[in-house]
């Protein structure tokens, strides 16, 4: 079949067309740096992507890298005023000579995907729809030191503090990705959490949100007209597979290029497999066996054998948490020293740890009066059996491991304690009831640990074991509110020193989740509390591209 | 047909409101689903927010109304309505469980049909152990392994879901190669089982119908064997149409594992996630759906069988 010439000379002018950079006929073609599609195997769907509501690491990761905060905490994680924050949104910002505000200038190129531009209303509505009593918002209760959030100009937003608080810039920036005012301003807040806006966000990210098809996959592609400069990749693909064997086998089938979750054993197997590579991945996470101090049945009354600091000192010591970890992490774990991560904690090297002694473990447990009286291998006071339940929750493959290596150990100095593994709703719900003698808990305490006032501090609502120490809670609001970074680190130490002296749990590990992802990515180091937070960046080497790295930027849905 | 309609309507609300509080009794709620590290006075918000933390006759009494109203209500866990939850799932359950439910007939009736008409033969015995070994093997461990074998192993077949991540890029054609790769692993899954239990019955069934006296009849009139076996099938076909109409539950239940294995987000997946995250409304919404495609199932094979035997319209 012939062409006639017209033809010719049109199919020419569209190629031409095409190949001009500026023109809009055809979308952007992966080159050099840019292109590429990365496709993230995720276990679970999030529940929604509007950021005030959104839960979950799925979640977490996906709205991370389609809003901006108006500035970013630094990878040292400080939270002391403004040092190591990067500017986001905000390009600079003016504290008040009393500190009780902090005005913010915003970035003057700033767009939303939607072309609008950003402006200090939305920063106004962000903290409106954070602190609205018509949603049930995770992060409300950390905004508490802010006042109010005004306009000073289009460009400029000013945050009022109720008191001056070493942490307040990073109250002001950390916990709110800030929203679209222009596209929600209309709803209501009662209709917000089912608006569509959740599952079709527009943010300000240097990705922004493509597609979402429910129960398959959740799409991202690079935002081309971002004034910080467009994402490397062309788009990241969060693909959900609930079973976790199925996960693994589109990895290493090379159907995914990226799974955040491994399990130890699947580490030779990621080694053994030359187009996967692990990236190191610090998680701010401890483990712990945790005691109830109180009577799981009656709150009113001490625990009749946790509420005795020798029993509990006791039940630390004769644990061998080195090997435990060994055991059950392998590399992959290191033994927590606090309720913190280390990469939290200030000076590590001065705390004192209780030794694994297993031989002064039984001396405390005589010396309180527990001794195997009827010499059925369990010790007992007054007809009372030292043997307890650990409750596990059923999702944890690696906590019902250490609930049987600890049961072992216990098993040396005559206490019975029996695993028992509950499905994650019983467990949690047991666990906030108080409805436990110990049980094995995680907690993933966020950079600056103001939120350990919430998990152990007399007053803590999340404090299940119900630890109470004036001590440990004075040192903690020392800690938290002195302005000389110096005493901060004294007063952090000497709490975690009490804490740890104190035994309401026994501190297990500290988990590192390596992540495992395709070669030919060209990674940065990952940040303790969010592996995407630089995924803008992350590269295809132009040498190794694959087929879907050849795909472009595709038709815009 | 107005006594089987009601009775339809009445089994499919007993099973509603028995999985409504069912699922209330089992310790936690929408607030513990959240997981750990969630705040009590969250999770009390959350109770507040939707009502949780009323009576459970309170609670059901607003479902059933609501319910009445034909709205199934709003997933707290997905934070839209349960109509587009179930909208998304249902029509990828039917469309899994229909092809599963067709190469399982087919199949089934193919074989059977086939061993029947050979009844006590070598060949008769060789299938019939093969396909009880068939038969014995749960879904969930079937679907694994050929996961392990066909996407791990020799990385033939795509592992998850119903199309690739890339599909809104392929061309039709891929497109369409795609959805058809994708859809092999979890229909083999839920159709050998289909194929044994059907090829069971329906040898049973041919076995006996070649025994009988008009069998003997139309050979001695000299009709071609093929045509007997014809005859004979038809007359064998009852027991499988009553057995379809069974299936279907079965096939629900075996759908649950095999798209959990395979994510393949239809009914299973929706419910597993629901019942997880303590998603009352939907889950109550999935039994009322399961329920009614089981008795609209009993109905049509019913209808089949009337169709099959015109000696049962008549009683």
């Amino acid at each position: 079949m012939r062409l006639s010439r017209t033809r010719w000379l049109a199919g020419l002018l569209s190629l031409t067309l095409a190949a001009c950079p500026g023109t809009d006929r055809g979308p952007p073609v992966a080159d050099g740096d840019t292109g590429g599609t990365m496709i993230v195997t995720v276990p679970a769907e999030p529940s929604t992507l509007f950021p005030p509501l959104m839960s979950g690491t799925q979640g977490a990761a996906i709205v991370g890298v389609i809003f901006d905060r108006l500035a970013e905490i630094g990878d040292g994680l400080e939270t002391y005023g403004d040092r190591g924050f990067q500017p986001r949104l905000g390009t600079s910002w003016t504290w008040s000579t009393d500190s009780l505000s902090i005005a913010f200038s915003l970035d003057s190129l700033a767009r939303w995907h939607d072309g609008k531009p950003v402006t200090a209303e939305d920063v106004r509505y962000t903290f409106r729809v954070y602190t609205s009593d018509s949603l049930v918002v995770e992060v409300k209760s950390l905004l508490g030191n802010i006042d109010s959030v005004s306009v000073r100009d289009p460009r400029t937003a000013v945050f009022w503090f109720k008191r001056r608080m070493p942490r307040q810039f990073y109250d002001a920036t950390y916990h709110m990705y800030v929203l679209p005012a222009h596209l929600l301003d209309s709803i209501p807040m009662t209709r917000l959490e089912s608006a569509t806006f959740g599952r079709n966000p527009v943010g300000t990210g240097r990705f922004r949100f493509a597609r979402w098809e429910p129960g398959q996959r959740i799409e991202i592609i690079a935002d081309t007209a971002n004034s910080r400069g467009r994402a490397k990749l062309d788009r990241v693909i969060w693909s959900i597979a609930p079973d976790f064997g199925a996960s693994t086998v589109k990895l290493f089938a090379g159907e995914a290029d990226f799974l955040e979750q491994l399990r130890p054993e699947n580490l030779a197997q990621v080694a053994r497999t030359p187009t996967l590579r692990l990236i190191d991945n610090r998680a701010l996470s401890y483990g712990f066996l945790g005691f109830n101090l109180r009577d799981s049945k009656d709150q009113t009354r001490p625990n009749p054998m946790f509420a005795d600091l020798r029993v509990r000192r006791a039940m630390h010591m004769a644990v061998d948490r080195e090997r435990l970890v060994r055991n059950v992490f392998d590399s992959l774990g290191m033994v927590a020293l606090a309720p913190a991560p280390r990469a939290l904690i200030p000076d590590t090297a001065a705390f004192k740890q209780l030794p694994y002694d297993v031989a002064t473990a039984r001396a405390l447990l005589d010396s309180a009066g527990w001794r195997d009286s009827d010499n059925d291998g369990v010790r007992d006071r007054n007809g009372l059996p030292l043997a307890f339940n650990i409750l596990i929750p059923s999702s944890s493959a690696s906590r019902q491991r250490y609930a049987v290596l600890l049961q072992e150990q216990y098993r040396a100095i005559g206490v019975k304690a029996t695993p028992q593994v509950l499905e994650n709703n019983a467990w949690s719900d047991a666990v906030d009831n108080h409805a436990f003698d110990a049980y094995l808990g995680a907690w993933q305490p966020s950079p600056g640990l103001v939120g350990l006032t919430q998990t152990w501090a007399s007053r803590g609502s999340s404090n299940a074991g119900r630890y109470d120490s004036p001590v440990f809670d004075a040192l903690l609001d020392s800690a938290l509110t002195t302005f000389d970074p110096t005493a901060s680190r004294r007063y952090w130490a000497r709490a975690f020193q009490q804490i740890d002296e104190d035994v309401p749990a026994v501190w297990l590990y500290e988990q590192r989740s390596p992540v495992a992802i395709h070669r030919r990515f060209i990674t940065a180091p990952l940040r303790a509390d969010g592996w995407f937070v630089g995924l803008a960046d992350w590269r295809v080497d132009p040498a190794q591209r694959i087929d879907r790295d050849r795909i472009g930027l595709g038709t815009p849905p | 047909m107005i006594l089987r309609v009601l009775q339809s309507v009445a089994v499919v609300f007993c099973a509603a409101t028995l999985a409504f509080v069912l699922l209330h009794l089992a310790p936690g709620d929408a607030a513990t689903a959240l997981g750990e590290g969630i705040a009590p006075e969250t999770r009390a918000a959350i109770r507040a927010q939707y009502g949780l933390d009323e009576p459970l006759a309170t609670q059901y009494g607003r479902w059933l109304s609501t319910l009445l109203r034909g709205d199934l209500g709003y997933s707290r866990d997905q934070h839209r309505p349960v109509a587009a939850v179930l909208g998304d799932a249902l029509p990828r359950s039917l469309f899994l469980m229909g092809c599963a439910l067709s190469v399982s007939l087919v199949g089934g009736m193919l074989i059977g049909a086939w061993q029947g008409a050979r009844a006590g033969s070598r060949r008769d015995r060789t299938t019939s152990t093969a396909l009880l070994v068939l038969y014995s093997l749960p879904e969930f461990w079937l679907a694994l392994v050929l996961l392990v074998v066909f996407s791990y192993q020799l990385g033939w077949l795509p592992a998850t879901g119903i199309t690739s991540e890339t599909y809104d890029y392929m061309t039709p054609g891929d497109q369409l190669w795609d959805r058809l790769c994708h859809l092999v692993l979890p229909l083999v899954s839920l159709s050998l089982v289909g194929v044994s239990v059907f090829a069971r019955y329906q040898r049973d069934a041919m076995q006996e119908s070649m025994a009988q006296a008009f069998v003997r009849t139309a050979r001695a009139k000299g009709l071609p064997e093929a045509g007997v076996r014809r005859q004979a099938w038809r007359n064998a076909l009852l027991p499988v149409i009553t057995v379809t109409g069974l299936m279907l539950p079965a096939l629900i239940t075996g759908a649950v594992f095999v798209e959990r294995v395979f994510s393949w987000p239809g009914m299973g997946f929706a419910m597993i996630r629901a019942i997880e995250a303590r998603d009352y409304q939907v889950v109550s919404a999935g039994v009322i759906l399961g329920s009614a495609v089981t008795a609209v199932g009993a109905a049509l094979a019913d209808i089949a069988r009337d169709i099959a035997d015109p000696r049962l319209r008549s009683q």
